[in-house]
């Protein structure tokens, strides 16, 4: 049978940990090879050596360690065990380790003490292990931090267990005033209509009750403030390693902007099928009125060279059935010449609204003339004179031509019907330097316009004078102008006439120069307005 | 056979349309023959024994089958001297705009009255003549 030294010894050197006996000086008594493997000392190196000059000598900050201050002695000093897992031991060859060790005070038989046995391991795996969860840690928390969606934890009652800032910041509160705090009451307690939103309804408690994830499309998330906006999350089970429920993950998105985007993009394709429907249904008006307008052209000749053969041979008066075909004759001209106005002032309008518009350097004088040009058959048919004045030495100016062509065509022929007889419709233009300005002024000598007409001429509610008239005209000239940052005013005086003042801006002169093809273009655009 | 001032040929999807344009320009003293689309006119001056001999040629761009513009393509190549025109409910400036340099004699936006569709014929068969003077 061993005897009871032989054992110890046996189990020093069979233990993984070094094992060290120090004497009251610090000097090492006896070593284990495990102590001597861990510092790179032979056995024989150590024994008899001073422990703290020759392993413990340095902090792990470079510093040196006097040996005064080490708790290795200080056991047998104040005869208590110490501990120590933030330091270093030294190497043979000069390099360290971090290690964690215990230092036991000794007691003699007279129970005085006689030195201490320290322990120790080499710890730089867990050192290593620490630092990586460290990392990890922080690397987590960086994610959580920086993250623009919302991040909320919660425990098994619904309560906050973290709160990332996105989080806190779109609720209108501080990351503290939430945590430990219930959810659902705080900000998810009522439903868009207004009802309140139970708790046992809510997906977000749902992931920790039936362990799936829950998703939320479009719900309300209810801020600090009072106000709300809408949300999308989804609500994920958080587990432990043994598979139990702890709580959730609450990941959310503030979806305002982006159901603002969609709504307008929604806008923007009803208003695209509209004008594509107004737009055909446009066309094919027009395309209807042609032998409306033209067959009753052509029964007007038929029926003119017919009623001279009858005069003789009817007993019935041909004289009275002449006038009443040539009424009804001129009526149906007339209400299909006021079809195809009314369809083009809504192609128009519709323009103005859904076009872009087109700026180029533009000779005023040269829409004017157009304009007038394609209202002269119906200014001669009223017996209307139209007259022009200083359009020769106007500047050119940024305009979007087909727009101002449009707007004055409109100004023009909607003055055309309300001017009597042997009347004038004069458009005169001038420049006013010091506000940069461009004028034009159309007057005629027409009826003049009740007060309650001309205050609500230029806005969404525009009468119009005319029999059946939309108004629209005036949205069309409005539009027109506004899109030129111009302004337009109204004088009118009842049985006198009306003056209307267009102001453009010029933006600084332009050189004269002939705009390229502008000549043939505004001759398309006489006869296409037609 | 009657003296006619020309023979002019209407292209155009609606009958109504072709109706009424046949019927103005009769009263005008003009012979007209009517088609459907473009391949029916070309059909109608290529076939028979006699190919039709036109002085003018209306056309609609809108059409089924053989559209307007194909079949301007196809008058200008066959008979460069033939004056064509465009008459159509759905105007584009800047087709306007490609057609007139390509050599048509007008385009007309519909409705068209009696008066201004006599006056365009009038104006191309006075071009057609100039042309076959020059020539």
């Amino acid at each position: 049978m061993l005897n009871q030294q032989k054992l110890n010894e046996l189990i020093l050197n069979a233990a993984d940990e070094g094992i060290f006996g120090l004497d009251l000086d610090g000097k090492h008594t006896f070593v284990n090879p495990a102590a001597a493997r861990l510092l790179g000392f032979e056995i024989a190196d150590l024994l008899g050596k001073p422990s703290h000059a020759l392993w413990h000598h340095t902090k792990s900050n470079g510093h040196t360690y006097p040996a005064n201050e080490c708790p290795i002695y200080g056991a047998y000093k104040d005869g208590r065990v110490h501990h120590g897992d933030d330091e270093v031991f030294w190497r043979k060859d000069g390099t360290s380790f971090p290690a964690e060790y215990s230092s036991t005070p000794i007691f003699n038989e007279a129970k005085k003490l006689a030195g201490a046995v320290v322990t120790f391991r080499d710890i730089s795996a867990r050192r290593k292990a620490e630092q990586t969860i460290a990392d990890l840690r922080r690397q987590n928390e960086f994610i959580l931090h920086s993250a623009g969606e919302g991040i909320f934890g919660l425990d098994l009652e619904g309560c906050h267990t973290f709160v990332n800032p996105a989080a806190a910041s779109m609720l209108g509160y501080d990351v503290q005033e939430l945590l430990g705090q219930p959810s659902h009451t705080l900000w998810h307690h009522t439903k868009e209509n207004g009802s309140p939103y139970p708790q046992e309804d809510c997906p977000i408690y749902g992931a920790y009750k039936d362990g799936l994830v829950h998703m939320g499309q479009d719900e309300l998330f209810w801020r600090k403030d009072g106000t709300s906006f809408s949300a999308q999350y989804s609500s994920t089970p958080m587990r432990n390693e043994q598979g139990q429920l702890l709580g959730a993950v609450v990941t959310f998105q503030d979806i305002t902007e982006r159901k603002r985007q969609a709504a307008q993009l929604l806008e923007a394709a009803k208003m695209a099928e509209i004008t594509r429907v107004m737009g055909n249904a446009g066309h094919d008006i027009k395309n209807m009125l042609m032998p409306v307008l033209t067959g009753a052209n052509i029964l007007g000749d038929e029926l003119k060279e017919l009623f001279p053969t009858l005069a003789n041979s009817a007993t019935k008066g041909p004289h009275k059935s002449e006038a009443m075909c040539k009424e009804v004759i001129e009526m149906i001209e007339n209400n299909a010449r006021r079809i195809q106005d009314r369809v083009r002032e809504i192609a128009d309008a519709v323009k103005g609204v859904t076009s872009r518009p087109y700026f180029a350097a533009s000779d005023i004088g040269k829409i004017v003339e157009g304009v007038l040009k394609a209202l002269q058959v119906s200014a001669q048919e009223k017996g209307v004179a139209l007259h022009v004045r200083g359009m020769k030495n106007l500047p050119l100016i940024h305009v979007d031509e087909k727009r101002l062509f449009t707007a004055l065509y409109n100004l023009v022929g909607n003055a055309i019907p309300v001017v009597p007889q042997g009347g004038t419709i004069t458009i005169s233009g001038s420049v006013n330097i010091k506000k940069d300005t461009l004028e034009l002024t159309i007057k005629d000598t027409g009826m003049g316009m009740p007060p309650e007409v001309r205050e609500r001429l230029f806005t969404d509610n525009a009468i119009s004078t005319k029999a059946g008239g939309t108004g629209l005209g005036s949205k069309i000239i409005k539009d027109a102008i506004d899109q030129h940052q111009g302004s337009i005013t109204v004088e009118s005086e009842e049985g006198v006439g009306t003056s209307f003042h267009i102001i453009l801006p010029m933006n600084g002169l332009q050189t004269p120069k002939q705009p390229e093809d502008s000549q043939s273009d505004h001759a398309l655009q006489e006869s296409m307005v037609e | 056979m009657t003296q006619t001032n020309g023979r002019v040929m209407v292209v155009d999807d609606e009958a109504d349309v072709r109706t009424v344009a046949r019927m103005c320009l009769e009263q005008a003293g003009y012979q007209v023959i009517e088609a459907e689309d473009g391949e029916q006119a070309i059909k109608k001056i290529k076939e028979g024994d006699n190919p039709l001999v036109l002085d003018v040629i209306i056309t609609d761009i809108n059409m089924p089958k053989v559209n307007g513009l194909e079949a301007i393509q196809f008058f200008q190549q066959e008979w460069p001297r033939v004056p064509l025109m465009v008459m159509t409910g759905y105007p584009n400036l800047e087709t306007a705009k490609e057609l007139l340099k390509r050599g048509l004699v007008d385009y007309l936006v519909k409705p068209v009255d009696k008066e201004k569709l006599i006056a365009a014929v009038e104006k191309a068969m006075s071009q057609r003549e100039l042309s076959s003077f020059t020539n």
